[in-house]
């Protein structure tokens, strides 16, 4: 079946890169190697109004050889605090990329679900229950978090959370690296007190 | 031819030199005789082995010159005359060796047909082999197809008897070519006697027209949603007795399916044909999508290769015997499908079967 695999992707390369509304949700699909269509790479552009607006992120695209009879594999490049998706692996939690999974859908639908994602969280369904807990409690500290690390990883501007900013500096003059520390921070609501202990139980 | 030793006297080393026959001769066999001044004792025995080389090298090359010049010859004092019979201007291609000629016949509406002659070279006999694009088996009288000095000029004749009992078929078939969507063959050759053609959205038919009553009801085969295929098929029953033999087939069609049939002067290809919905390619080993969902909202069309792959992946698919049920990828409707493609096979309406079968005979008599 990997005939059919291949020759169906390169279809949807195709319609990827020429659909004008695929440009309009700032959606993109290159290859990572020339001529390899197994292995390529998703961007999605954060959408408005939301704590992801303005970021790139990136996704990791991996088409199996029973494409399109199985679903194909993805996972986030770019770290983004979502309770659907991982904040360590990117691991997504989407139906459509599990068992709800039909040959109708194509990257191009694929890539614009996991755009509906970012602005639709499901935190009743979680992947990274910690995420999904402060989602669920903390509404505004969790918007503020997510836009922290839009701005800290997918090169969204940064306006709203200069304050974070500070504080994962501070934390991380200890020694320990940025991306630890704002881990920690996150995972402990901002507190630094928590979020060193955080750091040090690990 | 000279041999020079080098002064330490080593076999291995000589130098051998020789005229530009002997040459030619010896140079595919360049790396046996230094195999052979390595291994040898002395010059005698060298010499010994080099003469029974050059006489093998002589006796091969000998056999294959004269191995074509007798086939070469042979066909030629028997064809060219037969050639001038038939006349040049209908001799289409001949290749190098004289092995295999192809002629060519323009009938009265200027259809080219051809007729390929292969010589198969058998120790002395050399058969003749016929091919031709005719839709119908040439029938050539056994004891002069054998032989040589008949075959050319007299299959030819034959041939241009049997492209005129085809007339009829040609033209039907040119009618559908030039006034329908052909969706197979791709590039139908004369001999091609199937014909698949849309006949509205999503729908298509393909028949099986007999070369020698062109304008009987042909086999034939629909495509598309059971309830489109049942509908047609329904009508068709209906209105079999208004077929007229001496209307053309697709005038027949026309009326007898109550439809006007998409021609190439009034619509687009791709009104009619969609690619299959789950490789999105139009061709999947040669074939189209020939598998549609039977929920009218979807219409989807697919290849039988990829619905029952998709079929077989889907957790929630049943079987029942040789059949699989499950979901349209698309609308979620339940869809079933057979195992083993078990759903091709003709729907016979040979109302002239025993007529058609008459007429093979009359011909093989003739």
């Amino acid at each position: 079946m990997a005939n059919i695999s291949i020759s169906r992707v390169k279809r949807e390369f195709a319609e990827v890169v020429k659909s004008e509304e695929a440009k309009r949700c700032g959606i993109c699909i290159k290859m990572l190697n020339e001529n390899n269509f197994t292995k390529l790479l998703g961007e999605i552009t954060g959408p408005p109004d939301t704590p992801y607006e303005g970021g790139k992120f990136l996704v990791d695209i991996e088409i199996p050889d029973s494409y399109p009879f199985n679903p194909p594999k993805m996972k986030f490049i770019t770290r983004i605090w979502h309770p659907n998706i991982s904040s360590v692996t990117g691991a997504i939690c989407l139906d459509i990329l599990k068992d709800n999974w039909a040959a109708a859908l194509t990257l191009r639908t694929v890539l614009m679900s996991l755009q509906v994602l970012l602005s639709a969280a499901e935190p009743d369904d979680p992947q990274d229950a910690v995420v999904a807990k402060q989602y669920n409690e903390n509404i505004h500290l969790f918007m503020k978090t997510a836009r922290h690390w839009s701005e800290a990883y997918a090169k969204a501007r940064p306006i709203k959370t200069q304050d974070f900013h500070e504080k994962v500096r501070k934390l991380s003059e200890t020694g320990f690296s940025d991306d630890s520390c704002r881990t920690a921070l996150s995972k402990s609501g901002w507190d630094e007190q928590r979020g060193m202990e955080t750091l040090l139980d690990s | 031819m000279r041999i020079a030793l080098p002064e330490s006297g080593l076999l291995s080393q000589a130098k051998i030199e020789c005229d530009w026959k002997l040459k030619n001769i010896l140079s595919n066999y360049k790396q046996v005789i230094q195999q052979k001044l390595e291994k040898a004792a002395n010059l005698i025995q060298f010499m010994k082995e080099f003469k029974n080389l050059l006489e093998e090298s002589y006796k091969v090359k000998l056999g294959t010159t004269s191995g074509i010049d007798d086939a070469f010859s042979l066909s030629f004092k028997e064809i060219l005359p037969q050639l001038d019979d038939i006349g040049w201007e209908n001799v289409d291609n001949i290749d190098d060796l004289f092995t295999s000629i192809r002629l060519v016949k323009r009938d009265l509406k200027s259809r080219h047909h051809y007729i390929n002659t292969r010589f198969l070279q058998e120790e002395e006999i050399c058969t003749p082999v016929f091919t031709t694009d005719l839709p119908i088996p040439l029938h050539l009288p056994k004891a002069k197809y054998q032989s040589l000095k008949f075959s050319i000029k007299e299959s030819y004749h034959y041939f241009c008897e049997a492209i005129e009992l085809c007339q009829a078929f040609f033209d039907v078939m040119d009618e559908i070519d030039k006034n329908t969507w052909v969706l197979e063959p791709q590039k139908a050759s004369r001999a091609s006697k199937e014909r698949r053609f849309c006949l509205g959205k999503n729908i298509s038919v393909q028949i099986d027209v007999n070369p020698y009553y062109p304008s009987t009801i042909p086999q034939y085969r629909f495509f598309g949603t059971d309830h489109n295929v049942s509908l047609l098929k329904q009508k068709l029953n209906n209105n079999l007795q208004l077929w007229n033999e001496r209307k053309s087939l697709l005038t027949n069609l026309q009326k007898i399916l109550e439809i006007s049939i998409p021609s190439p002067t009034n619509s687009q290809k791709e009104e009619f044909i969609t690619p299959c919905g789950i490789c999105c390619g139009y061709r999947l080993n040669a074939t189209l999508p020939d598998k549609v969902c039977d929920y009218s909202l979807c219409e989807k069309q697919f290849h039988s290769l990829c619905l029952l792959e998709w079929l077989k992946t889907l957790p929630s698919s049943r079987t029942s015997f040789s059949v699989i049920h499950g979901q349209c990828p698309y609308c979620k409707k339940p869809l079933n499908h057979y195992k083993l493609g078990s759903n091709c096979g003709y729907e016979f309406c040979d109302v002239n079967g025993l007529l058609g079968i008459g007429m093979v005979y009359k011909i093989q008599q003739h």
